[in-house]
């Protein structure tokens, strides 16, 4: 009886002692992401994610921390650059906390449509690229993630109204606040959750931020009024830290490189899709749609575009922004 | 452990400059979004860079403060077991006790030490280099953290029992937190000197087997140290920071989930409306207000906590943050309600305890927005749905006082109407307090924090300048008897984030409602769940944490089980509220404690028969749906 016994002691310790071997020699790679699990990120990810597990035959295993229960951006940065984190998704104003020249490619009216969006992005991203891993981080996928609009709590049309309308900025985007500033008009710094009671006391009157963003938020319900002017496209990225990236073995890295960019092919579609889903449900709660005739968008156009010498250089990358008008020049011709 | 008797002129000057830090960052962490909005509004100007300052002015004022906190000997702990030994000794072995509090010399030096460690690891590595607050590297601010530690972790040593023995083991607490605090040690080292690749990767071997080791017998000794005495935040951190060395996490996030709960843009509130509290509790308003509270609702038995019950909600709803309340204004009720009422401290403590977590259900509460923003669910059906149930709290709470207040036979004052006309023109200044905040939050003038910055400016001008109560001289040391407060509670509040960010790791919750999906059947049994584990959740974490981290989990699990959305959102708000007084570590008891300078363990007890009632209201509100989907409904209808 005793003798069995600790022969399966021994059993256990043995096994234990392997499952420890076994998680020690697999690489576990956490990303974090602010995005619902059941939006176009969240699917992506976990598609991703079950691919290199695939693909490495369980040598890599990626945890997924969806819904920004790992902290918002900025922390989401921190944890990778002390490797609690290996990886997250970000938005181009929170990356450009370590590449400040991917606003170039959103300056108000700069990039107009889709089309011109790929177009450029081809020429940003080996720079976007080498810049980030200059600083110890890999993108591994860039996606267009929808374009920033004007919400309004009474109809906007024109800069001059504008002028008079107190304008909400996240205060983390310093460089749009500056824009705004040097521009002439009203921004608030203001900080997402307090937007909505802001908007219905007055503090502000205009938000400036993507329809995905107005709808999880229900910023609609205040704001009534979306101008339908794309002014400037969002972008989102997945990016891991080099840390991570070099602990892949070699072999996987170009099957993984093609997977992620599959998913940030799939983020792509879905959230163009989803954001005429939204602003399809949020006219359903009352949001009132202004057209914008060709006057009325080179009225705006102009409005910034004579702007562009007080704003580039001293908010926005010099050199990028003009990369990005050349091949807008190029493209459009 | 008495200090040494005479300071030595080093020692004063350290002081001198250490309170001085904290005048100064108070008063600009209420000069500079009130003088911002000053400028919005006037000038359709602002202070450059005003919310990210002030932000990082609560990061400068929680660890100066927590500095403050461990000088004064201010952290609270639960010391139930202590008391019982003395107790029990009778003053015979002097020597146990004099080991046990050695034990928690120890365990507050480790864990700080180890705290020490990591956070200067994280300010060397955690920052880009060249980010800003302003003008100013953020690093620069980053550095009060290991700065902050350092100085507690020297106190913790110099308070341990004077004599050789105690204070070598006082000391072995920091060699102990400087081993398990190796791998951030060993990232210091990387950044100072690049290759010292061996020699770093000799300090991880070491680690982990020392890590493996020690991680789970020293956390059983720091949860006996919870009922010995130890610091509740040392308690919590060391847990904390033990658990993610034997996981192998990296730690740095215990200091990195405090910096970021600390840096967040609704934590302000909290120092500011203590320091406006404070303010008017060391001044004459709680006499005036009692005049006032005695003339206008005197008649009316149990009127004075009525309008308590009405002030509290209020102050709630709006800040968001439940506990503020009884920061801002526990010193001042407390006061009306025992001298004014007569009311028993045991009963009055129990009860404004109480009141400080009930209102979160009512507009513009910002738990409700962000709860809708995060489940996406309609906020204004969640408003409508929080109505009721809210009331409810309101009113069984009332019939309370009533009831108490007529068996305690407190007398009823005759209402006269000189007298009550009186009493307000006596407190216009004060009453006229709520109205600014009402005037400047609702009609746009004013952000959540500027408000907060205002009401200590106009407290400021009402006590000082007005009625001069509170001579300019004294000013100081008023403020100043608000920092260890301020300090202990933030410093509880940033470690206790470092603890619920390892279940986030560890996917705990994810794993729960995977469980809970498969494995129950009943839309009960769900329910019954659910409060339990928001219980437990309250009890631990802030309720923003809480809402983000675990609402994406409940959502689906309780369309599963049938619960309307805005029911479920009002189930966990009101769920929340309870944890916050659960014994034994709801957050509300810690500010309590503090606030009314009572033990915790004594709080405990009398705020039990509240905790019983206010459970009785969350059972009522979880299983009777139609409490809070009338008025959604009606009001639905009526649209139609």
């Amino acid at each position: 009886m005793r003798q069995i016994r600790k022969g399966r002691l021994a059993l256990l310790l043995l096994a234990g002692m392997l499952g420890v071997a076994g998680s020690v020699s697999a690489l576990d790679i956490k990303i974090a992401s602010i995005a619902p699990e059941n939006s176009p990120y969240g699917v992506a990810l976990n598609q991703m994610a079950s691919e290199w597990q695939q693909i490495s035959g369980g040598r890599v295993r990626v945890l997924i921390y969806h819904n920004g229960i790992a902290g918002d951006q900025s922390d989401v940065l921190r944890k990778m650059r002390f490797n609690q984190l290996q990886g997250g998704v970000f938005t181009n104003t929170a990356i450009a906390a370590l590449v400040p020249e991917v606003l170039s490619v959103s300056v108000p009216f700069l990039v107009h449509n889709d089309a011109e969006f790929r177009y450029v992005m081809k020429d940003m991203r080996p720079i976007l690229d080498k810049k980030l891993e200059s600083q110890g981080f890999k993108a591994i996928a860039w996606a267009e993630a929808g374009w920033v609009k004007f919400f309004s709590k009474d109809q906007l049309l024109t800069p001059e109204q504008l002028k008079g309308d107190r304008l909400a900025v996240p205060p983390e985007q310093q460089d749009l606040l500056t824009t705004f500033k040097i521009l002439g008009y009203r921004p608030v710094p203001l900080d997402m959750p307090e937007t909505l009671s802001a908007l219905n006391s007055g503090l502000v009157d205009v938000i400036f931020t993507s329809p995905l963003i107005v709808a999880g938020y229900q910023w609609f319900s205040a704001a009534r009024y979306m101008l339908d002017m794309n002014i400037a496209p969002a972008i989102g990225t997945i990016v891991l830290t080099s840390r991570a990236w070099n602990q892949i073995p070699v072999q996987f890295r170009p099957e993984f490189q093609a997977s992620a960019a599959r998913a940030g092919q799939k983020v792509e579609n879905g959230i163009l899709k989803l954001e005429n889903d939204a602003i399809d449900a949020m006219k359903g709660y009352g949001l009132k749609i202004t057209q914008v005739t060709p006057e009325i968008r080179a009225l705006w156009e102009t409005e910034f575009q004579h702007n562009y010498d007080s704003i580039i250089g001293p908010v926005f990358d010099a050199a990028t922004v003009k990369l990005v008008q050349d091949d807008l020049k190029a493209f459009r011709k | 452990m008495e200090e040494r008797p005479a300071l030595s002129p080093i020692v004063r000057i350290l002081r001198g400059t250490e309170n001085t830090a904290a005048l100064v960052v108070i008063s600009a962490l209420a000069l500079i979004p009130f003088i911002d909005s000053f400028l919005r509004t006037a000038f359709n100007s602002g202070v450059p860079s005003a919310s990210h300052y002030v932000v990082n002015l609560v990061l400068l004022i929680a660890f100066v403060g927590a500095g403050i906190t461990s000088r004064e000997k201010r952290h609270i702990g639960i010391s139930a077991l202590r008391d019982l030994m003395e107790k029990s000794l009778a003053g015979r072995r002097p020597a146990v006790l004099r080991w046990v509090d050695t034990g928690t010399a120890f365990l507050s030096v480790m864990v700080t030490f180890a705290l020490v460690w990591s956070s200067l690891s994280l300010t060397m590595i955690g920052f880009d280099p060249t980010a800003t607050v302003g003008v100013f590297p953020v690093q620069l601010f980053a550095a009060i953290m290991p700065l902050g530690f350092l100085v507690m972790g020297v106190r913790f040593f110099l308070q341990a029992p004077d004599s050789r023995a105690t204070r070598i083991v006082a000391g072995a607490g920091i060699v102990v937190g400087t081993l398990i605090a190796l791998p951030s040690i060993a990232n210091i080292l990387g950044v100072i000197s690049p290759d010292a690749g061996t020699f770093i990767s000799n300090l991880l071997g070491v680690h982990e087997s020392i890590a493996g080791a020690i991680a789970f017998p020293m956390i059983a000794l720091l949860v006996l140290g919870a009922v010995a005495g130890t610091p509740i935040y040392v308690v919590l951190g060391g847990v904390a920071y033990l658990l993610f060395a034997e996981n192998g996490g990296a730690l740095e996030v215990i200091p990195n989930e405090g910096y970021t709960m600390l840096v967040s843009n609704t934590v302000p509130a909290i120092p500011l409306f203590t320091v406006a509290g404070f303010l008017l509790s060391e001044s004459k308003a709680g006499e005036r207000l009692i005049r006032l509270f005695r003339a206008l609702v005197g008649w009316l038995p149990g009127g004075l906590i009525i309008a308590a019950v009405l002030v509290s909600t209020f102050l709630t709803s709006f800040t968001g943050a439940s506990g503020v309340t009884i920061l801002a204004l526990g010193g001042l009720l407390y006061f009306i309600l025992t001298e004014s009422g007569n009311y028993k401290p045991r009963f009055t403590t129990g009860m404004l305890t109480t009141f400080g977590s009930i209102g979160l259900l009512f507009p513009p509460s910002l738990a409700i927005i962000i709860y809708g923003s995060v489940a996406q669910v309609n906020i204004f059906e969640l408003f409508l749905g929080g109505i009721m149930p809210g009331l409810l709290m309101v009113v069984v709470m009332s019939i309370i006082g009533v009831v108490v207040s007529v068996r305690q036979k407190v007398q009823p004052v005759p209402f006269v109407a000189a007298e009550a006309g009186k009493s307000v023109i006596e407190s216009f200044w004060e009453l006229l307090l709520p109205a600014i905040i009402i005037f400047g939050y609702f009609t746009g003038l004013t952000t959540l924090v500027e408000t907060a910055a205002l009401s200590v400016v106009y407290v400021f001008i009402v006590e000082v300048l007005i009625h001069r109560e509170i001579a300019f001289r004294e000013l100081g040391s008023v403020v100043l008897k608000s920092v260890p407060i301020i300090g202990g509670v933030l410093i509880i509040l940033a470690v206790a984030n470092g603890l619920s960010y390892y279940f986030v790791d560890a996917q705990v919750p994810q794993e729960l409602g995977k469980w809970v999906g498969t494995h129950i059947g009943s839309k009960f049994l769900f329910l019954l769940i659910l409060n339990f584990a928001l219980l437990l959740a309250g009890m631990f974490m802030d309720i923003f944490s809480a809402i983000i981290v675990i609402v994406p989990l409940v959502i689906p699990l309780g369309l599963l089980f049938g619960v309307a959305p805005v029911h479920l959102g009002i189930i966990f708000i009101a769920n929340m509220e309870l944890g916050f007084i659960t014994p034994p570590v709801g957050l509300n008891l810690f500010l309590a404690s503090y606030r009314f300078e009572i033990p915790l363990l004594r709080l405990y007890r009398n705020v039990f028969p509240f905790f019983l009632v206010q459970l009785g209201i969350v059972l009522i509100i979880t299983y009777i749906p139609d409490l809070t989907m009338w008025l959604t409904r009606i009001i639905h209808l009526s649209l139609k």
